[in-house]
């Protein structure tokens, strides 16, 4: 034997390809014929193929120690989002809700029910909570209900985070996720000053927004929306709006409208997101919802019209795409809280809700929503940060939720870009573990990850430039191939 | 292959697995996989031989003459994935190790 191989997976691509992947997500596609040659150590090393391989660290003729020390690095680059631990610090001022969103996932209450607010003791020791994170990067989001309800409580709470901060000396950083209806220029003036970044939601063409989240008031909530989009935006500037669409069945075979949506509001990126399994989302699935196959199908198609649009000159990026070919074409540590290994729930991001209860995910908290608490961490209140952070509760969560050691992932060739998400898992399968052949994720992931993989594979630079420009998040300048392979 | 798949009823289908050649990592790998499909249970027949049963879900519309052709396929790249798991598993586990050891 003239060669070793090092720790490798693989999946049959097509009917002649086999898809190979390292430890680190280095991948490479080889013949049913040299796939089995390789693993009888029989490949010749004057062969293309071979060098291929030896050059991705999937097989090597040399002494083995230098590898195993450079894939150790590469390795330790990737997970390199573990080392902050939790930097998202999500925060619930109020369950309030002026809006009247079908598929509302956190069940809201009326605007009149004040119980539903956060108190200030208790914003004070979310605060204190947060800021005993080891992370050195700190996000405050906020979350509702709407947040613009309870404004007092974000003010003091950001106020509060900055005077911590003269001490901790993080990089600290604000969003408020709002529905917008309520935002005065007063409200802008606040938040330019102390640089919080707007989070809103758009889900298409006037007629799909409205359908998708009137507003109690009116339900003509997309006119006022766009509105305020571009009242943030004088205050603000362009770029500190973002926005986010979630998928109902009545957005089916209307992706490319709501692509052209985002366009012609000047935003240059959308997340086309599905819908989540919880709250009026999972009460009403039969008017709301769709199967994994149906939204992936549609994914593929706004996907390519996405990537056309690109081609022909506007940079336009979508973000869940973006993310996973970050995680194929580099060798950067990519922590996204929904999609990492170890799962991101509490090390990565945390929810503090109106109550001070912590759940160790925005999901999680929704669960609770439906009566069901079995993701709640503590209590600021009551609970110190080791006790929160540091419990065995939610040591053996992270422990169960690494695809290196869960059935099927850890064999999975697509294991280096996929993620763990027991919340998810156990909402939907009744497991924290759950059931990879049935899993509605799962089946989303492989699906969309061997489309780009497949792109990736027929080698057209033009499109790889357009993958290169989503991953540095810059437009193609004057046409340049900036590929390198 | 035939030879190796029995019919036991309209609705179950037994494969007879050598373990001389796949190991039972393999085939317990490869039943999962299948789960989503049918009802599978796994049972020593003899020194050599191990049954996997396939039984219908009331729901659907599986052929289960399809499922047991997918299986054997898989149960290839499964007994592959055990074999090169053995041959790399250390090296993995040093990398992993390597990676999280305090840099000096
Ligand atoms: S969730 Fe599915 S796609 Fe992701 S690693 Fe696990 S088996 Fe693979």
């Amino acid at each position: 034997m003239s060669y070793k191989l090092l720790p490798l997976r693989f999946e049959r691509f097509n009917n002649d390809e086999i898809f190979i992947t390292n430890e680190v997500g280095e991948f490479t596609f080889i013949s049913k014929d040299k796939f089995e040659q390789l693993i009888k150590c029989t490949l010749n090393p004057q062969d293309e193929t071979f060098l291929n391989l030896k050059a991705k660290q999937i097989l090597t003729d040399t002494d083995i120690n230098p590898v195993i020390e450079m894939l150790a690095t590469k390795y330790r680059t990737k997970k390199s989002f573990l080392n902050k631990f939790t930097a998202l610090h999500m925060v619930v001022p109020t369950l309030r809700c002026n809006s009247n969103c079908r598929y509302c996932q956190v069940s809201r209450k009326d605007v009149e029910a004040h119980q539903f607010d956060m108190d200030k003791s208790t914003a004070k020791k979310v605060v204190d909570t947060i800021f005993q994170s080891p992370s050195p990067m700190i996000k405050i989001e906020f979350q509702g209900g709407e947040p613009l309800l309870n404004f007092k409580i974000v003010k003091q709470i950001i106020e509060y985070s900055e005077w911590r901060n003269l001490f901790k000396k993080k990089d600290l950083e604000f969003v408020i996720c709002t529905n917008l209806s309520l935002m005065t220029k007063d409200m802008l003036k606040y938040l330019k000053k102390h640089h919080v970044y707007i989070s809103t939601s758009l889900d298409g063409p006037r007629d799909l927004h409205n359908k998708n989240r009137p507003l109690q008031a009116t339900d003509n909530s997309y006119d006022i929306l766009i509105e305020k989009i571009s009242l943030c935006r004088e205050y603000l500037g362009h770029d500190s709006v973002s926005a986010l669409m979630t998928a109902s069945r009545f957005s089916l075979e209307r992706f490319k409208e709501i692509v052209d949506e985002y366009i012609s509001q000047g935003f240059n990126g959308m997340f086309l997101r599905s819908l989540n399994p919880y709250g009026f989302a999972k009460r009403d699935r039969r008017m709301l919802g769709y199967t994994m196959e149906e939204f992936v199908e549609n994914y593929i198609e706004a996907l390519d019209y996405i990537i056309d649009i690109n081609l022909k000159g506007t940079y336009f990026v979508e973000s869940f795409a973006s993310l996973l070919l970050t995680r194929m074409l580099t060798p950067f540590s990519t922590g996204f809280v929904d999609l990492q290994s170890p799962a991101g729930i509490a090390i990565s991001g945390v929810i503090y809700d109106y109550n001070g209860n912590v759940y160790v995910s925005d999901e999680a908290r929704m669960l609770a929503a439906m009566g069901d608490n079995k993701f709640l961490m503590g209590n600021v209140n009551k609970n110190s940060y080791l006790e929160l952070f540091n419990s065995e509760f939610i040591r053996s969560l992270i422990r169960s939720a690494c695809l290196e050691c869960l059935p099927e992932c850890s064999s999975c060739a697509y294991q280096s870009f996929c993620g763990a998400d027991p919340v998810r898992n156990y909402s939907e399968q009744g497991d924290i573990v759950g059931h990879r052949p049935t899993s509605e994720i799962c089946k989303r992931n492989k699906k969309i990850m061997h489309y780009l993989l497949d792109l990736v594979k027929q080698g057209n630079g033009k499109i790889e430039d357009v993958f290169w420009s989503w991953i540095i998040r810059r437009p193609i300048e004057n046409n340049v191939c900036i590929t390198s392979s | 292959m035939k030879e190796i798949v029995k019919k036991i009823s309209d609705n179950q289908l037994l494969i007879e697995v050598n373990k001389k050649i796949y190991e039972f990592e393999a085939i317990l790998q490869t039943s999962y996989k299948f789960t989503d499909k049918c009802y599978i249970n796994i049972d020593s027949i003899s020194e050599d031989i191990i049954g996997v049963y396939f039984k219908k879900k009331d729901e659907g519309d599986v052929s289960l003459e399809e499922v047991v052709d997918k299986f054997c396929n898989e149960l290839i790249d499964q007994q592959v994935r055990v074999v090169v798991e053995r041959s790399c598993g250390s090296i993995r586990d040093e990398i992993v190790k390597k990676a999280f050891s305090p840099i000096n």
